[in-house]
């Protein structure tokens, strides 16, 4: 493992590489910090670059705008009050008061850190859990896999927001769109209205650009007009000292393995786990109280547990072939689109590149870090950029990308299709993560539950006679459970 | 937002009502398929809708959502206009997409939607649109050899 690891190393720093690597990471920090573009929707928007790359400079590419999107949405969070990803809405909580005391060069600076500690910590434990999971993975059959796609979708009750039914209802919608094409068994067409286009059923990078990138874009337009509301960005005070950083390590080291955790649970994201650190780091804190006034904990907290997910998502995403979150349901389809099939195999057929992508992302953190402290001044300016501008940019990619997938004009139909979709659920706060997870999960959880079924011969009973899927099931049960308590709480 | 919700549900509703008329038309296949044929995901999946948007419109109904008193029109203020027209934009743009071809389309876009977001600039409306547009098509046309529409011009 470790000569695969120092390869990897070497090849991330190779000339093919380490270039896409440095350009992912920064284009991802600035995507991050312009409200609006989240690591979703600039995976999303930048995928079609990747087409024509080869894999590993692609899937570094990718890699790099994620870890880089997820802390720089923590700048506009500080600056701006306005998060420039859902994971960094728990980072405006204190962040933003910090700024408002002139501290925000230590608010940013930190951030920066608790970023950088959560992403390397993912990313070991990724490295170190990943080949046993791979292992224990390969004792999955059909049963098992429909089990795990139901835990996968169940988990889309906690990331509901204020209501979990709708979205179970948007979850339920996503499925309903994944039945859309050949049916995977009899190959029968089903809700294709003899398009010949809707045979494969819908391609999921035109749905995942309209839901995200578009119908924000569609958000911003109808707020075009209003005034932005600003603040005094002049550092009065300098960045954080070592003498801090070093009393805020283990809080940081505990958020980003809670981070890792809930990156590594099917459909559970970073904006939870920011969440989830922040109040952990306030339960735990002695200065509990000052939280919400300026406290650097309650950056540091949420940052390193955002960042925690990075390398936990992946764990399921590589292993399993399911994505932990949005943006790896993106990853998930760029290694499809590079003809890599994600699963416990990928560690034997392709190690290089598996290992390529974990270097990466330990030296994609360390990247991170540097331009996270050298561009304090410069963030600040990007975050002025007028809306007016971004706008046209974001459609124009977004027509782009979903054109240039199948080279398909009924492609960027079907995209904005989905924009409005998005655009109205948002206007009836409905979420539509979970319609995404429910494209990328429903055709593994229909097929594998009818190929259970056939393998029975008509009898469900492999719902209860098997361990791992009783397992799974049961922690579907639980979450659902836990999602309706929280809900009611 | 309570008439919001009650809208959501119906919606679903008439969703899994148009599902169960679909899948009432599927033919049986020719395999023993132990009744799980191309009809039986999305029938579970209709009847799994029908009873979640039910239960939605009976919660909004024993009002067990949090406090919100936005109205429709407070959902859909008049700003939605500015939307609307950036769509219709938008879907002009597509339609000219393969006669124009990727630069001249996305040069009209973009002069478009500044004109909508009423940037009065001359600089901006010269440089930005024409910038943008060479820039996406070089980068996907010539570095990454992704094809983009042609058009009139072969560009």
């Amino acid at each position: 493992m470790l000569l695969l690891l120092w390869n990897g190393l070497c090849a991330t720093f190779s000339f093919a590489i380490f270039p896409f690597l440095v350009i992912g990471v920064t284009g991802g920090i600035v995507i991050g910090a312009l409200p609006g573009l989240t690591a979703t929707m600039g995976v999303a928007v930048l995928l079609p670059f990747t087409f024509g790359m080869e894999a590993t400079r692609a899937l570094v590419m990718l890699c790099g705008i994620y870890i880089g999107a997820i802390y720089g949405g923590s700048i506009s969070a500080i600056l701006l009050k306005t998060p420039g990803t859902p994971a960094a809405a728990a980072t405006v909580l204190d962040g933003y008061e910090l700024a408002r005391k002139g501290e925000a060069a230590k608010a940013l600076s930190v951030s920066a850190i608790a970023s950088f500690v959560g992403g390397m910590v993912s990313t070991v434990m990724l490295i170190t859990i990943s080949p046993v999971l791979a292992s224990f993975a390969l004792r999955f059959g059909a049963p098992e896999y429909f089990a795990l796609a139901v835990f996968g979708l169940s988990i889309i009750a906690s990331i509901s927001g204020k209501s979990p039914v709708k979205g179970l209802l948007a979850g339920m919608f996503g499925l309903l769109i994944s039945t859309v094409g050949l049916d995977p068994v009899t190959s029968y067409p089903r809700f294709t209205f003899g398009q010949i286009n809707l045979y494969n059923g819908f391609a999921i990078i035109p749905v995942l650009i309209g839901l995200f990138a578009l119908a924000e874009a569609f958000v911003q337009m109808e707020r075009i007009f209003e005034k932005a509301q600003a603040i005094d960005t002049r550092f009065k005070h300098g960045m954080v000292s070592l003498k801090e950083t070093i009393s805020l390590l283990p809080l940081m080291i505990k958020s980003a393995l809670i981070g890792t955790f809930i990156g590594a649970i099917p459909g559970a994201g970073a904006d939870i786990a920011a969440f989830v650190t922040y109040n952990e780091a306030r339960r735990s804190s002695k200065r509990g109280n000052e939280f919400g006034t300026g406290c650097i904990e309650g950056v540091a907290a949420p940052e390193a547990g955002n960042n925690g997910v990075t390398g936990g998502a992946m764990v399921p995403l590589l292993t399993l072939g399911v994505p932990g979150d949005a943006v790896t349901a993106i990853l998930l389809g760029a290694l499809i689109i590079q003809g890599l099939q994600p699963g416990p195999l990928l560690f034997t057929k392709n190690a290089d590149i598996v290992y390529g992508l974990f270097s990466s992302l330990l030296v994609g953190n360390v990247l991170m870090l540097l331009f996270g402290l050298l561009g304090v001044r410069l963030f600040c300016r990007v975050v002025e950029l007028p809306k007016r501008i971004i706008i046209p940019v974001i459609v124009t990619l977004s027509i782009v990308g979903a054109y240039s997938m199948n080279n398909s004009i009924f492609d960027v139909w079907v995209c904005i299709g989905f924009g409005i979709i998005g655009y109205i659920m948002q206007k009836v706060d409905m979420p539509s993560s979970p319609i995404i997870l429910a494209v990328i999960l429903g055709p593994m959880a229909e097929s594998n539950l009818r190929r259970a079924v056939l393998m029975y011969q008509g009898s469900y009973s492999f719902l209860w006679t098997r361990p791992i899927g009783v397992v799974f099931l049961a922690l579907a049960a639980l979450s659902l459970y836990s999602s309706y308590r929280r809900a009611h709480s | 937002m309570k008439k919001a919700n009650y809208c959501v549900a119906i919606v679903f509703i008439l969703l899994s009502g148009f599902v169960f008329f679909q899948v009432s038309g599927f033919q049986q296949t020719l395999i023993a398929d132990d009744y799980v044929g191309a009809a039986f995901f999305p029938e579970l999946l209709a009847w799994g809708t029908i009873v979640l948007a039910v239960l939605l419109g009976w919660l909004n109904f024993r009002n067990k959502f949090q406090e919100d008193s936005r109205s429709l029109s407070d959902l859909f203020p008049k700003e939605i206009l500015t939307a609307l027209e950036g769509l219709t934009v938008l879907c002009a743009y597509v339609l000219l997409l393969e006669p124009l071809g990727f630069i001249l389309a996305t040069i009209a876009l973009n002069i478009a939607l500044l004109l909508l977001f009423r940037v009065r600039s001359l600089i901006t409306m010269a440089v930005f649109p024409v910038s943008i547009s060479v820039i996406v098509y070089l980068v996907f046309c010539k570095v990454l050899v992704v094809p983009l529409p042609e058009g009139l011009f072969y560009f």
